[in-house]
């Protein structure tokens, strides 16, 4: 049995254009917590450190990357992990998280969350380097499960058993995106509860709940949309499988009023209350 | 023959930065989709996001390029650069060299230095913050006016510009139509900086910018003093420096005022 962070409640990405609607309001808006995107806040000065500090003074902060590209066969880039690193000295976040996926190799960056081959190499291989990120940091990480439009011949696995076989080898957390369960359910058909109920309970720390477009021929992880009824249904399922988990509403683009976000917010908040007893969903 | 993780990786970035299909035989797709058209989401999703990267950062010379130039500098540039950097930020940092080095630049002078403007602003909303010197700090200029130095604010941006980049930029950032371009004007000295978290820019007045560009390389204050008198009446060089230093510091262009201690510019 594993350790978990705390429950922190129901949160929301972090997001410039909210800055004011969350710092200077009369009445502060009912967000438990918020994850920042760490690379927006490596480079050294100017308004998004000044804002950041501001937030950082009144709520718990997590910390979410995008481009430790910890699945890639490329080494490791200890120049961005040190700036991680100096970052969460700073931050001192609740945990850090990043995906289970690459972002490029040779010293390309494709800016995009690449999948793996889901093979005993790559378990092996990603395990070892999460270990390494864990030592360098001096704490567990969270990977999240992300979207896919392709599987590949060589995968010996299912993406779940993958999953969960990484946690345990690599004994990391995980960040469990239920939109990311639900797009590439829809895109590889196959069941999102399936995958849900055969992930280690004891691993989860987070719930990120997304939006989604629709592509020519599949769903595509856009987050630009509000969260759609399937994926809340699906959150039922998470959130009665694995008890009280810290959720967020994760919205990257075309970014609303902070009050749309804060519906869905809420409506996630009821779903817990109809699942979990009123003693489980006490934040820490 | 099944690929390793490695091989698979290789194969997947080529066909997303070339638009290529050399990985199709390693990928799975359920009944009803082809692989190409999967492949083609993380291809598509590659060149858009880039290119939605570019137009932001650089988007008063997308409005003077208009679509299809600079989209076509955009792509081009892609190809020359792959982004090599972890935050989205840096991806068009070479862009201004770049496309300085293109024949539409030896046509259109102005394009480069729109691109480099919009760089510096934008490259100054997050540079290092630093303290801003205050008039009390005046009095070391008055007690050694040869030891002292500058330290411009780590945000600023000095930009000489020979040609009406400047001017194109304004009007477009005011909604209004530009002028033509034009080039083999007088030098123009445009400044890009911090101050009390917002991006400014602004262009220096008379003999100005030659002289915030001495400070820049680490000339003492009486060595700005004697490029001053050259530059205008000798008689009026103390009340021009005086005006030139009150608007440095009331602008934070200056963090700092001191003895020099390291460097010994040429």
């Amino acid at each position: 049995m594993v350790d978990r962070p705390p429950f922190l409640g129901f949160g929301l990405g972090l997001r410039p254009q909210h800055y004011a609607e969350i710092l200077d309001a009369d009445t502060p808006p009912p967000v438990d917590w918020f994850e920042i995107i760490s690379e927006n806040y490596m480079e050294a000065g100017g308004r998004p450190r000044h804002m950041l500090d501001r937030v950082r003074e009144r709520y718990p902060l997590v910390m979410h990357g995008v481009s430790m590209s910890i699945a890639s066969t490329s080494p490791l880039d200890r120049t961005y992990l040190d700036r991680l690193k100096s970052l969460a000295d700073h931050v001192q976040p609740k945990w850090i998280s990043d995906h289970l996926c690459w972002t490029g190799v040779h010293g390309i960056n494709l800016h995009d969350l690449m999948p793996v081959a889901y093979t005993e190499e790559a378990l092996n291989h990603i395990a070892a380097r999460i270990a390494h990120v864990q030592d360098h940091l001096g704490r567990r990480i969270a990977i999240e499960n992300v979207s896919s439009y392709i599987e590949f011949a060589e995968s010996e696995m299912t993406e779940w058993e993958f999953v969960g076989e990484l946690a345990r080898r690599a004994d990391c957390w995980l960040l469990l995106d239920v939109n990311n369960v639900f797009v590439s359910g829809q895109n590889h058909r196959f069941d999102g509860a399936e995958f849900i109920e055969a992930i280690p309970k004891d691993r989860v720390v987070q719930f990120h709940l997304a939006g989604h477009s629709e592509g020519n021929d599949c769903l595509i992880d856009t987050h630009d949309q509000p969260v759609c009824d399937e994926v809340f249904e699906l959150y039922r399922r998470a959130i009665g499988h694995f008890g009280p988990v810290s959720t967020m509403i994760e919205r990257d683009d075309n970014i609303p009023p902070l009050s749309e976000l804060l519906a869905e917010l809420a409506r996630a908040r009821q779903i817990a209350c109809e699942n979990l007893a009123p003693d489980q969903l006490k934040v820490a | 023959m099944a690929r390793t993780l490695a091989e698979l990786q290789d194969a997947l970035q080529n066909d997303v930065l070339n638009r290529q299909s050399t990985s199709l035989d390693s990928l799975s797709v359920p009944e009803g989709p082809t692989a190409e058209s999967r492949l083609a989401v993380y291809q598509n999703a590659y060149e858009t996001r880039l290119l939605n990267i570019l137009s932001e950062d650089y988007d008063t010379l997308w409005s003077f390029m208009g679509d299809t130039a600079f989209r076509d500098l955009a792509q081009s540039y892609l190809r020359a650069h792959p982004s090599t950097s972890r935050n989205a930020r840096w991806v068009g940092h070479a862009l201004p060299d770049y496309l300085a080095a293109q024949p539409i630049a030896a046509q259109i002078p102005a394009l480069p230095e729109i691109a480099r403007l919009e760089r510096a602003i934008r490259d100054a909303f997050d540079a290092p913050d630093a303290p801003v010197a205050t008039p009390e700090d005046l009095a070391a200029i008055a007690d050694h006016p040869e030891q002292t130095v500058f330290t411009l604010h780590p945000s600023l941006t000095l930009l000489p510009m020979q040609t009406n980049a400047y001017d194109i930029f304004r009007a477009l950032r005011a909604g209004t139509t530009p002028p033509p371009p034009a080039s083999g004007q007088d030098l123009r000295w445009i400044v890009a900086w911090r101050r009390d978290l917002n991006s400014h820019h602004a262009e220096l007045t008379g003999g100005e910018g030659p002289l915030l560009d001495l400070a820049r390389q680490g000339h003492n204050f009486a060595r700005l003093c004697e490029a001053a008198a050259m530059l205008d009446e000798p008689d009026t060089t103390a009340a021009r420096m005086a005006a030139h230093l009150r608007g440095w510091l009331e602008n934070g262009m200056i963090s700092a005022m001191g003895r020099a201690t390291a460097r010994d510019p040429a």
